[in-house]
């Protein structure tokens, strides 16, 4: 009987529900817009840096720190011999990392050299191109796209890779761009000089040495073996995850300050409709419910606010969502500018736990904002509702 | 059975803060109201009918002094157990007749029954006899703000009636109404009364509803000063 009155009481409300209403279901879709993006991101990201940079999982040589230039010194290793049948079968591939100078077009660049296996399948970016047959005295090199423009670097250029040897002598290469690749990932691209493995390992003395190693995505990671650490995919994502927990964060107090203003509107309805209803109030005393039970009408009132804003936003996102995740938001923007792993196109991510999750935040809060006006009824004395109502 | 007490009030004060000292709305106040009476509460305004219907209704209690209704001392009730009793024996009319605008008459007519928990056919059933004694039947499906004056207040006699009630409490039903709506629901009334021995108490100063009363109470500044019961009560108009 409560259930039915108090949404009559809802469905006969004029303006003032309408726009609580309007509110209150606008706010959830953009809360709901704004995590669906932040999520689309976190999962773009991470797909990206999976297929373009982390593969199946790494293993690092002890004391390497992708963001300390200086741990490159230390930071070699040779592969061991158990895991040589993984490099043979295409399981595992080495990576040499070192600290380099170059001179494209005279002007000095300090760069981190990247030794790749040119046939390597355990990231998606292409280095056969590092195979090309070139005159002796020139070795090719791949730079990302990025990489490329900012030094103004065609296919066909050459230029200059300065390198430090083992022994700490320095040896100087001849590179000719033979690709310029393009990645998702910042970290791939931005200061990167890539160059066949063999050739690197030659110039700074360094046979059979790596910095890291990539486990082809469906291997089994052997456990790992000194100096080797594993680093898992999840290990390696931290940093990504971090990044879209921050950004979640500025989404956060954006949509805190939607639901404040529209939980602030729910407060003002329900205030102003116990107000105004005091007469309705005395009679159903009088008719004998206990005020327990009139309080309980109008929080249930309240709480039928949060309800219909939840089914509407249901109603209107569904389809909406449902077109924007298919066809992508394109930015008009890409991680170049903000140097993260991003594409043009962002593809937002609804994920039935992400509505949930949104809706169980909400609704104890528009249950406890519902109730706090109507509790004052219990207080109310039957007689002085009545008395009060006839003004 | 005239004589069977089913209302006793005694010493009864009501006290109401008033500007930093105590306003005695009611002083010391006895009386006792019988079975199947059609009594009425007559005074000025301000002389305290609606404050002594209160608390006979179990609405508010008093400050002192005692409202017994079928042997139970109200004001020692807690405010669940008055809302109880207030269902299950009271039922009230109001000059504002005071009826749910978002259901119709039938839902209207049928709330205290469904409080009381009936089956829905019993419900059907009573909520039509009491829509057919107050000649609404065709009236059953509107909304309070399609009825006359006249016609909202006989919804609310109907809902009053319908679960059939130790006592009936009216406070200045006509208040609102023109002549003929008014006489016309008090010879309802008056049928009700003796056709269904209900019992009635009023509280107006209106002439009309003081010429069907069989028994007047008058009351001056939270006092009786009058209680006159007519031997032969009036039988037509
Ligand atoms: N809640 C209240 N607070 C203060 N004074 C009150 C309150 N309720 C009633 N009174 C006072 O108590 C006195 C009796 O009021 P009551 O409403 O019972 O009179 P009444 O006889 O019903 O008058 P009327 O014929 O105008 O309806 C009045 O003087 C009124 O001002
Ligand atoms: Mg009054």
């Amino acid at each position: 009987m409560l259930f039915k009155l108090a949404l009559r009481n809802l469905l006969a409300g004029k303006t003032r529900t309408i726009l609580t209403l309007l509110v209150f279901t606008l706010t959830l879709l953009v809360t709901l817009f704004l995590r669906s993006l932040y999520d689309g991101m976190e999962a773009q990201m991470t797909t990206l840096r999976l297929q373009e940079e982390i593969a199946g999982g790494q293993y690092w040589t002890q004391g390497f720190d992708p963001f300390d230039p200086f741990s490159l010194e230390e930071a070699q290793a040779t592969t061991p011999a158990p895991w040589h049948p993984l490099l043979q079968q295409g399981k595992l591939y080495e990576l040499l990392i070192q600290n380099g100078t170059a001179y494209p077009k005279g002007r000095l660049k300090n760069v981190q050299v990247r030794g790749v296996n040119p046939q390597q399948t355990a990231i998606t970016l292409n280095f056969t191109p590092l195979q090309a047959k070139l005159p002796p005295g020139v070795t090719p090199t791949m730079l990302g796209a990025r990489a490329a423009q900012a030094w103004g670097l065609k296919v066909g250029d050459h230029f200059t890779l300065r390198l430090r040897s083992q022994t700490g002598s320095f040896t100087a290469l001849e590179l000719v761009l033979t690709r310029r690749f393009h990645s998702s990932v910042p970290q791939m691209d931005l200061n990167q000089v890539w160059l066949p493995l063999k050739d690197l390992r030659q110039a700074v003395g360094r046979p059979g040495q790596a910095t890291l190693l990539m486990l082809k995505k469906g291997a089994v990671a052997p456990p790992a073996l000194a100096p080797w650490v594993w680093m898992s995919p999840d290990q390696l994502l931290e940093d990504t995850r971090q990044l879209a927990e921050s950004k979640r964060g500025g989404g956060l107090v954006l949509y805190s300050l939607l639901f404040f203003l529209s939980l602030l509107a729910l407060f003002d309805s329900q205030a102003l409709a116990i107000f105004r209803r005091k007469q309705e109030i005395g009679t159903l005393m009088a008719l004998g419910l206990t005020q327990q039970r009139v309080t309980w009408l109008f929080t249930l009132e309240g709480c039928l606010y949060g309800l219909f804003a939840c089914g509407f936003s249901l109603l209107i996102g569904l389809p909406l969502f449902a077109y924007v995740a298919a066809t992508g938001l394109d930015l008009g923007i890409s991680g170049e500018t903000y140097g993260i792993p991003l594409q043009q196109v962002l593809y937002p991510l609804f994920t039935v736990r992400m509505v949930l999750e949104t809706y169980a935040s909400v609704l104890p809060l528009v249950f406890l904002v519902s109730y706090w006006p109507a509790a004052q009824i219990s207080r109310l004395k039957p007689a002085e509702a009545l008395r009060e109502g006839m003004r | 059975m005239r004589q069977e007490p089913l209302l006793q009030a005694k010493e009864v004060d009501k006290i109401y803060p008033v500007g930093g000292h105590d306003f005695y709305a009611l002083k010391n106040l006895s009386f006792t109201l019988n079975r199947g009476e059609f009594a009425g509460l007559i005074g000025p305004s301000g002389s305290g009918k609606t404050t002594l219907l209160n608390l006979l209704g179990a609405l508010d209690t008093p400050n002192r002094g005692t409202i017994e209704l079928l042997g139970e001392k109200l004001s020692h009730l807690s405010a669940n157990k008055q809302a109880l009793f207030r269902r299950l024996h009271i039922s009230f009319i109001f000059q504002t007749y005071n009826l749910l605008p978002l259901y119709s008459v039938f839902e209207n007519v049928e709330l205290p029954l469904i409080l009381l928990k009936l089956e829905p056919k019993e419900r059907k059933k009573r909520v039509h006899e009491a829509l057919e004694w107050l000649s609404l039947m065709d009236k059953a499906q509107a909304k309070p703000s399609q009825l006359s004056g006249g016609q909202a207040q006989r919804v609310a006699i109907a809902r009053a009636m319908v679960k059939n009630p130790e006592i009936i409490l009216a406070d200045e039903p006509t208040a609102n109404l023109d002549s003929e709506a008014s006489h016309g629901i008090l010879k309802t009334l008056r049928q009700i009364n003796e056709e269904k021995g209900a019992t009635f108490l009023f509280s107006t100063h209106d002439d009309k509803v003081i010429g069907y009363l069989k028994r007047k109470i008058t009351l001056t500044d939270g006092q009786i000063v009058h209680d006159l019961s007519l031997p032969e009560p009036l039988k037509k108009r």
